[in-house]
C-alpha cells in the first residue's frame, strides 16, 4: 500500500514522540548521587573497619605498656619509703617540740625575788602548748608579794601569771611569830604561771654547759643566788 | 510504572543509608571512644613512669643517708619502746648527776597528760605513740637540774611532762617526775587513725 502523497505546503507534524528530557534528567542525578553513595559508603565501610582494627591494636599496645608499668611498680618500697617517711616526720616533730626544763628553772631564778621562797613547786606539760607551774610561795610581806607579782609579769618567758589563796601569817616561821606575840608578817600564796613550750626551746649550743656542782640548799638558792639574777632581770626589762 | 534502573538506584541508595547507620556510624563513634581511652591510657602511662622514678630517686635518695644517721632515727625514734632499756637509761642518767633514784616505773602507753588532749590541731599522724615512765628522786637543786640537762641531752627524747618538786630535811628535794618517751606510730596505725578522723 503507498502513503499519500505530500501535496500540502503546510508541514505537517509526523507521529513523532517527544523526548521526556526533563525526567531523564533526573534520573540521571539520582543514579549518580545514588552510585557515588554506594561507592563512597563502600570505601568508608572498609576505612573504617580497617581503622578501627589499627586503632584497636594500639590501644591493646597501650594497655600492655600500662600494665608493665603497674607491675613494674614497687610496693615493698613505696611502704618502705612511707615507713621511713613517716619515722623522719614523727622524729621532726618531737624535735620541734622538744624543750628545755632547764630554762624554765633559769627563768624561775631570774623571776624570784630576794624575799620570796618557794615551798613546793608543781610543774604539768599540758601537750606541746604550755608548762602549768604551780608553786607554793612565802612572802615575808604583802609589798614583797606585789613585788614578786610584777616581776612574774614583766618576764618574758612567763607568759600568764595567777596568785591565789593568799593568806597572811601562814608560812613556815608564823607559830613563831605568833608565840613572840609579833603580828604576823609572813604571807603564802600559790603562784599558778604559764610558759608556753615555744618560749623555752631545747638547744644543742647551749645545752653542752655543764652545771658546777655547789651545795648551796635550793632555799638558799632561791633566796640569794638567784634574787640577783632576778633584779638583774628586772633591771634589763626596765626602759 | 518504575523503571528498573531507578529501583536498583533506590535499593542502592536504602543500603548505602543502612550501611552507614548500622555499622560506619558505630564502629566510627567506637574509634573515638577508644582514641579517648588511648590518650587516657597515655596519660596514666606517664603518670606510672613519673611514680616509678620518684619512687627509684628516693629509693636512692634513702640509701644515700648515712648508716650513722639511719642508726641515730631508730634510736631516737624507734620501733618498740623497751620498758627494760628506757629505766636503765633513766638510772644511768640519775647517778650521773648526783640524785638519789627512789624509784623507776612504767605506765600506760596511751595517756595523755592534760584536757586539752580533746582538742588537737596536729595532724595525728605525725604524733609518735608516747610511753610514760614515772620516776622519783631525791638531791639537790642543782643536781636537778643537771639531771633534767642530762634528759634533754639523751640520744632519744626523755621529756619531762609532769614534775613535782617537795622539800626534804636537810635542804634536800624530793622530785617526782613523770617521763613520756616515744616510738614510731605505726603506718597501719596512722591509716586507722585517718580512717577514724575522717
Amino acid at each position: 500500500m503507498q502513503s499519500a502523497p505530500n501535496t500540502s505546503f503546510i508541514p505537517k507534524r509526523g507521529p513523532v514522540k517527544r523526548n521526556r528530557q526533563t525526567a531523564s534528567r533526573q534520573v540521571h542525578l539520582f543514579s549518580i548521587f545514588s552510585y557515588l553513595l554506594f561507592s563512597t559508603t563502600l570505601v568508608a565501610t572498609v576505612g573504617v573497619f580497617f581503622y578501627s582494627r589499627y586503632i584497636d591494636d594500639i590501644r591493646a599496645e597501650e594497655i600492655t605498656s600500662l600494665n608493665g608499668a603497674i607491675s613494674s611498680f614497687d610496693e615493698s618500697k613505696m611502704t618502705q619509703l612511707l615507713e621511713f617517711s613517716l619515722r623522719l616526720k614523727q622524729a621532726d616533730y618531737r624535735l620541734q617540740n622538744s624543750v628545755s626544763m632547764v630554762s624554765i628553772f633559769d627563768a624561775l631564778e631570774a623571776a624570784t625575788v630576794q624575799s620570796v621562797k618557794l615551798i613546793d613547786l608543781t610543774i604539768e606539760r599540758d601537750l606541746d602548748n604550755q608548762f602549768n607551774l604551780t608553786a607554793n610561795v612565802e612572802a615575808d610581806s604583802f609589798d614583797s608579794t606585789l613585788f614578786q607579782r610584777g616581776v612574774f609579769e614583766r618576764n618574758k618567758v612567763i607568759e600568764s601569771v595567777e596568785i591565789s589563796k593568799l593568806e597572811i601569817g601562814a608560812g613556815e616561821d608564823a607559830p613563831a611569830a605568833s608565840s613572840s606575840q609579833e603580828p604576823p608578817s609572813g604571807v603564802s600564796f600559790v603562784a599558778k604561771l604559764g610558759i608556753p613550750v615555744k618560749s623555752v626551746p631545747y638547744n644543742p649550743s647551749t645545752a653542752a654547759i655543764v652545771i658546777p656542782e655547789t651545795e648551796i640548799t635550793p632555799a638558799a638558792d632561791t633566796d640569794e643566788s638567784t634574787s640577783t639574777a632576778a633584779v638583774a632581770d628586772d633591771n634589763q626589762n626596765q626602759p | 510504572m518504575i523503571p528498573r534502573g531507578l529501583l536498583m538506584q533506590i535499593a542502592i541508595t536504602i543500603l548505602s543509608v543502612g550501611i552507614i547507620v548500622s555499622y560506619v556510624k558505630p564502629t566510627f563513634d567506637l574509634i573515638g571512644k577508644n582514641q579517648n581511652q588511648i590518650g587516657v591510657y597515655k596519660e596514666e602511662l606517664v603518670k606510672v613512669a613519673e611514680v616509678n622514678d620518684k619512687l627509684a630517686q628516693l629509693s636512692s635518695n634513702v640509701s644515700a643517708i648515712d648508716a650513722v644517721d639511719q642508726r641515730r632515727l631508730l634510736t631516737y625514734m624507734p620501733d618498740i619502746v623497751d620498758t627494760i632499756v628506757v629505766p636503765r637509761t633513766l638510772e644511768a642518767i640519775a647517778e650521773e648527776s648526783g640524785v638519789i633514784l627512789k624509784n623507776v616505773t612504767s605506765e600506760s602507753e596511751t595517756k595523755k597528760t592534760s584536757s586539752s588532749d580533746t582538742v588537737s590541731v596536729v595532724d595525728p599522724t605525725i604524733q609518735p605513740q608516747a610511753a610514760i615512765f614515772a620516776m622519783a628522786v631525791e638531791g639537790s637543786y642543782d643536781q636537778l637540774k643537771k639531771l633534767l640537762q642530762l634528759l634533754e641531752q639523751n640520744e632519744y627524747p626523755l621529756e619531762v611532762t609532769s614534775l613535782k618538786i617537795t622539800k626534804l630535811d636537810g635542804g634536800f628535794l624530793a622530785i617526782d617526775l613523770t617521763i613520756t618517751t616515744y616510738r614510731r606510730k605505726l603506718l597501719e596505725e596512722s591509716a586507722t587513725i585517718n580512717e577514724v578522723t575522717s
